[in-house]
């Protein structure tokens, strides 16, 4: 599973009104960029174990991702906007099965989840996680992932409230550092 | 451990495996998974079909240890190329499994293979490592973080729109069965709690 999955929510979501969610189609792909920048910027604030890329570096990759997922077979791209203006958008990728865990034959994966700075904390990403859910449903997946950074604890209680849990740690580390330093570590307990 | 070797497997030997693949899902199992897993017979076929894929990319590897003729443990190791999110080298290394036999637990094994994954990975310089491990378990996540691993990300798991998870439900209706132990899981009667 990838890691590039996250959130901009906010724990105090309320109902938003006047908004109008969507598809994007794979030629529209463009218009996520200032909403990707916006949400690379919250998470470099949160200070995580592992430093960012600047959104201008990182979207070429993210794109080019996306991608793969916007046919409508193997994802789905969601996108919330007030009147012309995009306020948000969500990214799942729909795969599986997983091999250890009981999923289904398909298994989803929210890769992105992010509303623009100005609209957190309004119901939003509620609005937008209802019609992710509800989308598959119909298309009958059961299983869904999310990957939120450890640091993220308000992303983390915005899924929590949704029935999500904490499953797997993904670690991040430096071998050949870790190999100049490992003079005077003790043995491991595996 | 001096009579352990450790060395590379190629790709078309990818079926010795399969019994240290099971020990590791008993394993899973023992530590409590948040996700009840997949029946034994299941999960080798898939997992098989992952490895087969991510040894295409020449840079990835699996290391096997033996003791004389038996495979003891093993390493696959991923390669990408750099993260489109974080700073990373220009490829990237991910830890896809680490098995070990239940009675070559605790003596060192994991040190021995993981010292081995990280000068493979010095060799391609490589500088960046993920791995993926259980929440509730506590011991491998030690091991990790005594080798300077931190955390990056959480994997949450659940079931779009509420209810009852069906991996739960899959679980109550065929409970998991051991491929390694026909006895079932020591201290596992019941993997949910």
């Amino acid at each position: 599973m990838s890691r590039h999955f996250q959130s901009s929510v906010e724990p105090d979501d309320r109902t938003a009104t006047g908004v109008v969610i969507g598809r994007l189609a794979a030629e529209q792909l463009d218009e996520l960029e200032p909403l990707w920048a916006s949400l690379v910027q919250h998470h470099s604030a949160l200070k995580g174990a592992v430093p960012f890329r600047e959104p201008g570096d990182s979207w070429p990759q993210m794109r080019k991702l996306y991608l793969e997922f916007v046919d409508d077979i193997r994802g789905f791209c969601l996108v919330a906007r007030r009147e012309t203006r995009l306020i948000a958008y969500a990214m799942v990728k729909i795969g599986g099965p997983e091999e250890v865990w009981r999923t289904g034959d398909k298994l989803a994966e929210l890769e992105t989840l992010s509303v623009a700075d100005d609209e957190r904390g309004g119901g939003v990403g509620t609005l937008m996680m209802e019609e992710v859910e509800r989308e598959l449903a119909r298309r009958g997946v059961d299983d869904l992932v999310v990957a939120v950074e450890e640091s993220n604890g308000d992303a983390q209680r915005f899924y929590e409230r949704r029935g999500y849990s904490h499953a797997l740690a993904w670690l991040y580390g430096k071998p050949l550092t870790w190999r100049n330093e490992k003079e005077g570590l003790a043995g491991d307990g595996i | 451990m001096n009579d352990i070797t450790i060395e590379r497997l190629p790709a078309e030997r990818l079926d010795e495996l399969e019994p240290l693949w099971h020990a590791m899902l008993d394993q899973v199992v023992l530590e409590d998974s948040v996700v009840p897993i997949r029946p034994a017979a299941e999960s080798w076929p898939l997992r098989r079909a992952v490895y087969v894929e991510l040894l295409q990319r020449p840079e990835a590897f699996a290391l096997v240890a033996r003791r004389g003729e038996d495979l003891i443990g093993y390493a696959m190791v991923k390669i990408e190329d750099a993260d489109a999110v974080w700073y990373t080298g220009s490829l990237q290394a991910n830890l896809e499994s680490l098995a070990l036999l239940p009675d070559e637990r605790g003596k060192g094994l994991g040190t021995r293979l993981l010292d081995a994954v990280d000068e493979e990975l010095a060799k391609l310089r490589v500088t960046d490592l993920t791995i993926g491990v259980d929440v509730n378990n506590a011991g491998a996540k030690r091991f990790y973080e005594r080798r300077g691993f931190k955390g990056g990300f959480l994997l949450m798991y659940g079931r779009p729109g509420g209810g009852p998870w069906t991996a739960v439900e899959r679980e109550r209706e065929a409970p998991y069965r051991s491929m390694w132990l026909p006895d079932g899981v020591p201290g596992a009667d019941d993997p949910q709690g």
